[in-house]
């Protein structure tokens, strides 16, 4: 193996590290997107535009969308926690 | 409280997209085009999420321990839900705007029907009393005696100047009375039912007005009505048209590109007699140039014609669709200015100047391009298609009423609607305060502060027309030609 271990579908240690690390950081700007786009969300207050059952029904749909957003960053939470330890992981092999 | 507004707050704007096939306050039209936004974004998101989880070949293999893909499928999921949820919610907000557009539509042309109907029967009942009493002496001399107490109560012709100081007959007028949006409506409804209380005292069958008045065809109506006003005004020396001139005023000034509605309705020249009427911006290059036209509202409300041509008689002229002295005035000026047939042009105009600044948009020697008018009567000057037209109209502003209701339908119109007085109370003293050009300039600078896209897009327009390099600005005065007023 030249000195180089392969792992499944043929990628070295090395280039792993560096998948992960390309996943580690397109998350992050995901997750900041996203996070921005809840912020402008939040910010549709219709009070000030209608009144009665309409506002109440609007509310409710936005709420749903909020709601939809935090569980989205809950998610990509958990996907980022996972990749920084395989990236831990790998790199505690590499250093080895 | 604005009928037109009802179940939105007041004092906001109301935008009326393609004539009034969507309604809306702009902060619902925002709403909806923000989350029709989402719901892309959401869209690119799950794609992304996609993507993240597909960078890792060994995805598959990984079904233990802690790894990202089943958070980043949940996830992908999740967001693929909320483009769906974004879609039917958008989806609802443009329902909701085109369901208020076509009740209020509909309702406007019920109350016009009904209102046509009404004057129409008033129309034959009083000609039905003419012709009884017109049979009988008594009828005679109770005719005569009416006649005689009208001239003397209201034959002296008084300059319509005194209805601006609040004044009808002797009789004061409260300012805040026509600071209000149901005497406006109800304005608008009588101008658009005179033709039919003259069909109805000449004997003419009401079909004729259904079939050809503002509620049917809308060949004849208001600017009929004008035109009759006219012709009689004439057979007394008074409204008579004549000859114009436009010449510049003053030195050539440095000027900014407008950068929204609130520039333009900042430019347009106040109505002060003797001063100048029009404004002419060129921005450009020698080989490209583009060009701003303002036009201000009428200074003299006298109907004996004078050599203001921004005038009672203008007004009526237009009104009727006839060449008004205003609109010839601005005419010339353009031409003398230099603006080419091929030239790109916005006009923005106040008052009588919004109605010629659509008149000019009509008149298809110049490439007008975008149209802004503030507080102009209605009429049913047909711009042509491609012209981006922004109409804005205080829902309280009664001058916007006096051309009826002109029930326009083009994609190119967007008509934004403000009750310019819903909170706060005009200062006293003030005539006719929702039609003040300061008024409309409150107006516009909220219309350029609105997040709306259809707002945002016509101050694109604006603004692609004219480009951000400064230019030159000249006044011009309109002057109808000395020796008098000719008969036309």
């Amino acid at each position: 193996m030249d000195g180089v271990e392969m792992l499944l579908h043929g990628q070295s240690r090395s280039e792993r590290l560096a998948m992960l690390r390309t996943q580690r950081n397109l998350l992050f700007t995901l997750h900041a997107d996203i996070t921005a786009g809840r912020r402008h969300l939040s910010m549709l207050d219709p009070s000030d535009v209608w009144s009665s059952r309409s506002q109440r029904e609007y509310s409710c749909r936005v709420a749903e969308m909020l709601g939809d957003v935090d569980v989205v960053l809950h998610y990509l939470d958990e996907a980022l926690a996972s990749v920084r330890s395989h990236i831990h992981e790998e790199e505690q092999i590499c250093r080895a | 409280m604005s009928s037109v507004s009802d179940g939105l707050e007041d004092g906001d704007l109301v935008v009326s997209v393609g004539g009034s096939a969507t309604v809306a306050t702009d902060a619902i039209l925002a709403q909806s085009q923000f989350v029709d936004a989402l719901h892309d974004d959401a869209a690119d998101w799950a794609n992304r999420a996609y993507r993240i989880r597909n960078l890792d070949p060994m995805w598959p293999a990984n079904w233990l321990g802690q790894d990202p893909w089943p958070d980043l499928l949940q996830a992908a999921g999740r967001l693929q839900q909320l483009a769906t949820l974004c879609s039917e919610v958008a989806s609802n907000l443009r329902a909701a705007a085109r369901n208020y557009g076509y009740a209020e539509r509909l309702v406007q042309k019920l109350a016009l029907l009904s209102a046509a109907d009404m004057a129409h029967n008033l129309g034959s009942l009083v000609r039905a009393c003419l012709l009884a009493l017109y049979s009988t002496p008594v009828g005679v001399a109770l005719t005569g005696i009416l006649t005689l107490e009208l001239m003397r109560r209201y034959g002296t012709m008084q300059s319509p100047s005194a209805v601006q100081n609040g004044s009808v007959g002797g009789v004061q007028i409260s300012p805040r009375l026509l600071t209000n949006p149901a005497v406006v409506l109800l304005v608008r409804l009588a101008a658009s039912s005179i033709d039919d209380a003259a069909a109805g005292l000449g004997g003419m069958p009401r079909i004729v007005g259904r079939t050809f008045g503002d509620e049917g065809l809308g060949l004849i109506g208001v600017s009929q009505t004008a035109l009759r006003v006219v012709a009689a005004a004439r057979a007394l020396g008074l409204l008579q048209e004549g000859p114009v001139t436009a010449a510049a005023v003053g030195a050539p000034t440095r000027a900014t590109p407008p950068t929204g509605v609130g520039d333009l309705a900042a430019r347009i020249p106040r109505a002060v007699p003797g001063k100048p009427q029009v404004r002419i911006e060129k921005y450009g290059t020698l080989d490209n140039p583009s060009w701003a036209v303002y036009i201000g509202g009428t200074v003299d409300w006298d109907p004996v014609a004078t050599t203001e041509p921004w005038d009672l008689t203008a007004n009526i002229a237009a009104v009727a669709r006839q060449n008004a002295g205003s609109f010839s005035a601005v005419i010339d000026a353009m031409k003398a200015a230099g603006i080419a047939p091929s030239d790109p042009v916005v006009l923005a105009g106040h008052s009588q100047g919004g109605l010629v600044a659509t008149q000019v948009a009509a008149y298809t020697w110049f490439n007008v391009q975008a149209v802004a008018t503030f507080g102009a009567p209605e009429s049913r000057v047909p711009v042509p298609p491609g012209v981006a037209t922004m109409t804005v109209e205080h829902t309280d502003d009664v001058v916007t009423a006096i051309g009826g209701a002109s029930l326009l339908d083009s994609d190119d119109r967007l008509l934004v609607r403000r009750e310019a007085f819903a909170v706060q109370e005009p200062l006293p003293g003030t005539v006719l305060p929702a039609h003040n050009l300061d008024t409309y300039q409150e107006t516009a600078h909220i219309i350029d502060a609105s997040p709306e896209e259809n707002l945002s897009g016509f101050r694109s327009t604006v603004t692609g027309i004219i480009g951000s390099e400064p230019g030159e600005a000249v006044l011009w005065r309109g002057v109808r030609l000395p020796g008098g007023p000719a008969q036309q």
